[in-house]
C-alpha cells in the first residue's frame, strides 16, 4: 500500500463530516478606497501617491527615478506601461522590456536599479497590490531591483481580499503575489530593516484616468 | 531529540539564570503582544472572524481526506507533481531523490516549520546536499548551529553582538554590531549569489487551496519569492492539515495570520504558487513538487486531539504563555515550541520522548484566550498528563504520588484527616509562616511553601466568613 492510500484510507475511516460554514462576507467598507489604500501602505513602510492622470503618474514616477539616481530600468510589458513608448520617451535610461528586449532577463534584472510594473488589482484595507506572472509580466521586475514603482489605476482598488476572491474567476497563473510593502526583516533584535532580499523602496502611484 | 524532566529542568534553569536571555525573550514576546493587540483592535471583524475560522478549520479536519483528494487533482491539473510522505524520513527521502535526479547540490530554502519537524537539513547534508537557509533569522541560526527559538522569529535569542560574531566568522571581515543595516546588506549579498546559482528551491507552505491546487506562502523578506521563482526546480513541503477547500477560506486564514503573528494587516509578500511556469512564460520553475506530510497527523483525526490540527502557526500561544516567556524556545527541544509544540510534538514524536512538555504549562488559559482558532490547549495538556499516567510514561514514583493525590482530593474525610494531621505536625518546621524543609525533601526545591493556615478553607467557609460574590 502506498503512503497516499494509507493516509487517505485512515482519514476516510475516521471522518465525521461537519457542515462547512457559509462563505465569510466581509463587513469591511471604506468611504474612500484610495485614501485607505495610501494609509495602509504607509503603515507597512511603503509610499503611495494619488494623481489625476496617467501622465501625471508617469511624471511622478520619473521624479523618483531621478531622486534614486536610477540608470537601468526593467519594465513589464503590460498595461498601462505598454502604451507609453517608455524607452523612446526616456532615452537617458537603459531599458529592458520583459519579453521584448533581447538578452538575459535575470542578468539585467540582477543589476537593474528600478523595476516598473502595473498591477491587476488592489486591496484598500491592507494596501496590497495583486501582481501575476505571464507573458510580458516577469516575477523578477518587482523583486530583484532595489526600487519598485507601480502605476495603477484607482478603479482597480477593491475593499479587501474577500472582494478580490469573489471577483476572481480566472485560472490561476503560475505565480500570483500580493505585495503589501517593501521587503522587510526584524530578525536581528527585532530592529526593522528594509530591503533584505527584495526592494528596499516600494512606491505605488495611483491615477484616476 | 527528547525532553525528559531532567533535561527540561536543567535547560530551563540555565536560561532562567541568564539575564540577557531573559531580557531578549521578554522584549520580543512583549512587542509581539502589543502589535497583535493593536492589529486586532484596528480590524473590527477580528473577533467574529476567529469564530468563523475555528468553524472552518474544524469542518475541514472532519473530512480532511476529501479536501486532500480535490487538492491533489487540481494541483496535478496545474502541472504540479504531488507526493505523499507517511513520515519525516519518507519526506526527506522524496526530497533528496528529487535533488539527486537533477544532480543538484546547490539548494536554497525558505523558512519551513515542516522541514524543521522532519530534520530535512540534517538528512540532506548526509546525502551531500547542503541546503542554505535564506530567511535572515534562519540563516543566522543555521550558521550558529541553533534550533529556531520562535516559530516566527527564529533568532530572537541572539544579540546583535553574537550575530556580528557570526557574520565575522562567515565573511572574514570586521563587522560592527551597531550596524544592523550593514549586517542585513551583507546577508543580502551572500544570499543573492546563492539564489542566482541555486538548482533547487525548497519552501514550506502556509495554506494549500484545494479548488485551485495552489500553495500559499507568506513572508516579509522576499526570500520565499526568490526561492519559488529563481531555481528551475521547486519543492514545497506542507502538512496535510494545512489544506482549505476554497479561496474564501484561504482569505480568512490570511486575514488573521499576519495580524496574530506580527500585527501586520497582511505580510509584505503573499506568494501563491499554482504549478510550474506556464508555457508562455520565459522564467519561473519548470518543475514543481508538492510534498504532503502526514507524519502522524492523520492518526489524530477523530481523537480528542484532533483540534490541535486547526493551528495556523501564528505563534500567538508562545507570546502569551508565561512558561514560554521565561524559558524561550530552545528548552522545549523541538522546532515548534510553546503551547502548540507542547501538545503537537508529544503527539507526533512520542509522549515517552517528550514527557516533560505537557507539564510546561501553568494551565492559566492565556493560549486558549488568544489563539485565533481557539484551540483548547489547557484541556489537551490535562488529557496528555492523564495519558502519561495511563500509559505508564511517568516514573512509577510519580504515578504512585499522582494516584494517591487524586484519591485524597476526591475523598472528603481523607482530605480533612490528612490536612488536620499536617496542621499539627508542621509546627516544628514552620518559621515566618513558611515551611523550612531540607532541600532533598522539599517538593518545591528552592522555594519555601507557605504553612497550612490555622483553620481550613472549609471551616472558614462554613462559618460564613467569606462572602460569595459570584454574580
Amino acid at each position: 500500500m502506498t503512503a497516499r492510500d494509507d493516509t487517505l484510507q485512515r482519514l476516510h475511516k475516521s471522518q465525521h463530516p461537519e457542515p462547512h460554514p457559509e462563505p465569510w462576507e466581509s463587513p469591511q467598507s471604506f468611504p474612500d478606497l484610495t485614501a485607505q489604500f495610501i494609509k495602509a501602505l504607509q503603515t507597512a513602510s511603503g509610499k503611495a501617491f494619488h494623481v489625476e492622470s496617467l501622465d501625471k503618474a508617469l511624471e511622478k514616477a520619473f521624479e523618483f527615478m531621478e531622486e534614486f539616481k536610477v540608470k537601468r530600468i526593467i519594465a513589464n510589458d503590460e498595461p498601462p506601461l505598454n502604451q507609453l513608448d517608455l524607452p523612446e520617451r526616456y532615452t537617458q535610461y537603459e531599458w529592458y522590456i520583459v519579453d521584448k528586449t533581447e538578452g538575459n532577463l535575470q542578468e539585467f534584472c540582477a543589476h537593474a536599479d528600478a523595476g516598473l510594473t502595473g498591477a491587476e488589482a488592489g486591496f484598500a484595507e491592507t494596501g496590497s497590490l495583486v501582481l501575476v506572472s505571464g507573458p510580458g509580466k516577469s516575477r523578477f521586475t518587482s523583486l530583484l531591483p532595489p526600487l519598485h514603482i507601480v502605476l495603477v489605476q484607482t478603479s482597480k482598488l477593491m475593499v479587501d481580499i474577500f472582494a478580490w476572491q469573489k471577483s476572481y474567476h480566472k485560472q490561476f497563473p503560475g505565480w500570483v503575489g500580493f505585495i503589501s510593502g517593501p521587503s522587510k526583516t526584524g530578525d536581528i533584535e527585532g530592529k526593522q530593516v528594509l530591503g533584505v532580499h527584495g526592494p528596499r523602496d516600494y512606491i505605488v502611484i495611483l491615477y484616476d484616468k | 531529540m527528547t525532553a525528559t524532566f531532567e533535561k527540561f529542568h536543567a535547560d530551563a534553569r540555565k536560561v532562567i539564570a541568564d539575564p540577557r536571555y531573559q531580557f531578549a525573550i521578554e522584549d520580543a514576546t512583549h512587542t509581539k503582544n502589543v502589535k497583535r493587540t493593536a492589529a486586532a483592535a484596528a480590524y473590527p471583524p477580528y473577533e467574529p472572524l476567529r469564530d468563523h475560522l475555528k468553524a472552518v478549520r474544524s469542518s475541514i479536519l472532519s473530512q480532511l481526506g476529501v479536501h486532500l483528494e480535490t487538492f491533489e487533482k487540481n494541483a496535478q491539473n496545474a502541472g504540479a507533481t504531488v507526493h505523499w510522505a507517511e513520515n519525516g524520513e519518507a519526506a526527506c527521502q522524496i526530497i533528496a531523490d528529487i535533488c539527486e535526479r537533477h544532480g543538484a547540490t546547490r539548494v536554497v530554502k525558505g523558512k519551513s516549520m515542516a522541514s524543521e519537524e522532519v530534520h530535512l537539513n540534517h538528512y540532506l547534508e548526509k546525502e551531500g546536499i547542503s541546503p542554505v537557509e535564506t530567511d535572515l533569522g534562519e540563516w543566522i541560526i543555521q550558521q550558529a548551529g541553533d534550533p529556531p527559538a520562535h516559530i516566527i522569529a527564529p533568532a530572537i535569542h541572539l544579540t546583535r553582538y553574537e550575530i556580528a560574531k557570526i557574520f565575522e566568522r562567515v565573511t572574514g571581515e570586521d563587522v560592527d554590531p551597531e550596524n544592523v543595516e550593514g549586517m542585513t546588506a551583507m546577508a543580502r549579498g551572500i544570499l543573492r549569489d546563492k539564489f542566482l546559482s541555486a538548482e533547487v528551491g525548497i519552501t514550506g507552505g502556509n495554506v494549500a487551496i484545494a479548488e485551485s491546487g495552489s500553495i500559499v506562502l507568506v513572508m516579509n523578506e522576499g526570500n520565499g519569492r526568490m526561492t519559488t521563482s529563481l531555481p528551475p526546480v521547486l519543492i514545497m513541503l506542507i502538512g496535510i492539515e494545512k489544506v482549505v477547500p476554497n479561496w474564501n477560506d484561504a482569505s480568512a486564514v490570511l486575514s488573521l495570520l499576519a495580524r496574530a503573528a506580527t500585527g501586520q494587516a497582511l505580510s509584505q509578500y503573499t506568494t501563491i504558487v499554482t504549478g510550474p511556469a506556464r508555457e508562455d512564460e520565459s522564467e519561473g520553475p519548470k518543475e514543481v513538487h508538492y510534498v504532503l506530510l502526514d507524519n502522524g497527523r492523520s492518526k489524530l483525526i477523530g481523537t480528542k486531539y484532533e483540534e490541535i490540527l486547526r493551528c495556523i502557526r501564528c505563534g500567538t500561544c508562545l507570546n502569551v504563555c508565561p512558561v514560554y516567556r521565561k524559558i524561550g524556545g530552545s528548552v522545549y527541544n523541538t522546532p515548534v515550541s510553546g503551547p502548540i509544540g507542547s501538545v503537537f510534538t508529544p503527539l507526533i514524536a512520542g509522549l515517552n520522548e517528550y514527557v516533560a512538555l505537557p507539564h510546561a504549562s501553568t494551565l492559566c488559559g492565556e493560549c486558549l484566550k488568544y489563539c485565533p482558532v481557539r484551540i483548547d490547549f489547557p484541556r489537551m495538556f490535562l488529557d496528555l498528563r492523564s495519558d502519561e499516567v495511563e500509559q505508564k510514561v511517568l516514573p512509577w514514583r510519580d504515578r504512585v504520588i499522582e494516584r494517591f493525590a487524586a484519591r485524597v482530593m476526591s475523598t472528603g474525610w481523607l482530605y480533612h484527616l490528612l490536612f488536620g494531621i499536617g496542621r499539627i505536625f508542621q509546627v516544628p518546621f514552620i518559621k515566618d509562616r513558611q515551611f523550612h524543609l531540607p532541600k532533598w525533601i522539599n517538593p518545591a526545591k528552592e522555594r519555601r511553601l507557605p504553612a497550612f493556615g490555622k483553620r481550613s478553607f472549609h471551616q472558614v467557609w462554613a462559618k460564613g466568613e467569606i462572602k460569595d460574590d459570584r454574580s
